[in-house]
């Protein structure tokens, strides 16, 4: 193992100690109100980097992602509820179950073309949403309650790191590549021997796996789950993120993500116009910035950039006459 | 015989565009396909990587049928190619652009290059110093970081068979890589195209139609026509072949 994989690992060990170090010293002196946005923002950062991997990165259009959170919600839920399985443990296992949702999903639509990813995924956002409400045994429209509560800020932001870092390994490396390939010009992908239905279906159980985290996450912190969390304007909603933070970047949802779920908290008064407020939003940036906040860029680059023109400025300063 | 068609065609809707091709390419030759615009060249090209299947005939690499593999097989077998509209990963580096060509010789796993493991460290670097020498023979170095579409038109077309080269092909198929160059950058792309064919050892099917670039050389050239072959034979045979004349002033006469 290399200096700068080491550094790596290092690195995260650290902001994981950060976490737990707020978990312990700072979260119980938090107003509760606050904790509970942060958590939230938490649960979002992880769906939507699924989703910013499957539609920024990959260029598949995927209309259902909210399926796959409440297929890890009840999944990891019945599993704790019903099998006495320990919360830490049925949180990846309903990573797990989505993913397995996902290539059930997958490997059907994306073999096609075009736009039968969005259709499929569609129809089964809603399948899934009128599947709960009939099933008794996950409580129906009324919900499945009794779950155990086991999700802290701690728990959530060490998922959030280990997503992150994991997201970002994967997108430097030949699969990253390969996600891009696919994106940019899928025909070009293929003459160069790279199975794209597999490229495809990887990105796609992948950006499934961490919606699933997210739902299993959501129901051991609410102790209750319901069908109408799932429902189709919840994938709206994570489309917008990624749209609106750039695709082929994941700093910039996780931007729009933090943005949209904290905005609606100041603007409580307006929460029965938030699904005006986001298409007016799309609208918005569909004329200004079509490429999102930060476009295909990072935030890193962002910086980097800046500091630069900062450097590149000074320098004409001291070349003027 | 590396490469052979045996009575290919295809039909789309009520067109032939392609009927009753006879083609045979052996192996280390330096091949060309011409013919006016509309003649089926690329459609042949298409047929070849499996972008199309043939209504009629065969196809075969190494006297082995490649028809119905698709694209990925036919990759696989050993044909690389380039697009007559020039087809790049925008969003990836010119480095980048080759490195996809390698995914398929890389064993690596996914877990493996999310947790950073030591097969993944070897087979990326392995990647980066192979696309680096093909991007260094291509005099593309020093562009290696720039994005793709940043690229002055000329480098992509070089970039394009640099990546194509990467997957270690066999066989070569490029459709019109001088497309829009001047005849002096036309020029001498073409020894580029020699220079390659013999420093990697590969075969090279092309499509051109800046004729005395083709004329000079390919080995051996197939005159196409409305779907059909007209002529095949040495560049001096078809030079004075009266009824490649007659194709080429007749489209002239038309255009
Ligand atoms: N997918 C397709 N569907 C219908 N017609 C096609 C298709 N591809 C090519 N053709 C037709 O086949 C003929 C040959 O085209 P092409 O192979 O591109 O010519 P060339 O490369 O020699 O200029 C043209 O008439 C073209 O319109
Ligand atoms: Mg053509």
């Amino acid at each position: 193992m290399n200096r700068a994989t080491l550094l790596g690992y290092a690195a995260l060990a650290a902001a994981i100690a950060i976490v737990w170090a707020i978990d312990i010293y700072a979260i119980p002196w938090t107003n509760p109100y606050y904790t509970n946005i942060a958590i939230r923002v938490g649960f979002n950062l992880l769906a939507v980097m699924g989703l910013a991997l499957v539609l920024g990165f990959t260029g598949q259009f995927s209309l259902g992602h909210a399926g796959f959170m409440a297929v890890g919600a009840y999944g990891s839920a019945s599993l704790a509820l019903y099998l006495n399985v320990p919360p830490m443990v049925a949180v990846p296992l309903g990573g797990l179950l989505a993913a397995v949702a996902g290539l059930v999903v997958g490997v059907p639509s994306l073999r096609l073309s075009g736009d039968y990813l969005a259709v499929v995924t569609l129809g089964f956002n809603q399948i899934i949403v009128v599947l709960v409400q009939n099933v008794p045994a996950l409580g129906g429209a009324l919900g499945l309650t009794g779950v155990p509560v086991a999700t802290t800020f701690g728990i959530t932001f060490t998922w959030v790191l280990l997503g992150a870092v994991f997201m970002r390994n994967l997108l430097r490396s030949a699969h990253g590549r390969a996600f891009a390939a696919v994106r940019d010009n899928e025909i070009a992908t293929r003459s160069l021997g790279v199975d794209t239905t597999r490229v495809k279906v990887t990105a796609f159980v992948v950006g499934a796996f961490w919606a699933g985290i997210a739902g299993a996450l959501l129901g051991f912190y609410n102790s209750s789950i319901f069908p109408k969390q799932f429902e189709f304007d919840r994938s709206i909603e994570l489309l917008t993120m990624v749209v609106l933070g750039g695709t082929g970047s994941l700093s910039g949802p996780f931007l729009a993500a933090g943005l949209l779920t904290a905005l609606p908290e100041a603007l409580r008064e307006f929460s029965q116009y938030r699904m005006v407020v986001y298409a007016a939003l799309l609208i918005l940036m569909m004329g200004l910035r079509p490429q999102g906040i930060l476009g295909r860029h990072e935030l890193s680059d962002v910086v980097r950039g800046m500091w630069r023109r900062r450097a590149s400025a000074s320098d004409g300063a001291t070349n003027a006459p | 015989m590396l490469l052979e068609l045996k009575k290919t065609g295809i039909r789309f809707g009520g067109l032939r565009a392609v009927q009753d091709l006879d083609l045979s390419v052996e192996t280390g030759q330096l091949y060309g396909l011409i013919g006016p615009n509309g003649a089926g060249k690329t459609t042949v090209f298409n047929l070849i990587t499996g972008i199309y299947a043939p209504t009629e005939g065969d196809i075969q690499l190494g006297g082995q049928s490649i028809v119905g593999i698709g694209p990925v097989g036919v990759a696989t077998a050993g044909i690389a190619r380039t697009f007559q509209n020039i087809r790049l990963f925008g969003g990836l580096t010119v480095l980048e652009n080759v490195k996809v060509a390698m995914f398929r010789r890389q064993a690596g796993t996914l877990f493996e290059a999310v947790l950073r493991a030591p097969r993944f460290q070897r087979e990326e670097a392995e990647a980066t110093a192979a696309a680096r020498e093909l991007l260094e023979t291509f005099g593309l170095a020093d562009v290696a970081g720039l994005g793709a579409e940043e690229l002055p038109y000329g480098l992509r077309r070089r970039l394009e068979i640099a990546r194509a080269l990467a997957t270690r092909p066999r066989l070569l198929l490029l459709d019109e890589p001088a497309a829009g160059m001047n005849p002096s950058e036309a020029e001498s792309l073409m020894h580029l195209i020699r220079w390659v064919r013999d420093s990697f050892e590969v075969t090279i099917l092309l499509i051109e139609h800046h004729m005395p670039v083709v004329m000079g050389i390919c080995e051996r050239i197939c005159v196409l026509d409305h779907g059909a072959q007209i002529a095949v034979g040495t560049p001096k045979e078809i030079r004075d072949n009266p009824v490649v004349i007659e194709a080429y002033l007749g489209a002239e006469a038309e255009t």
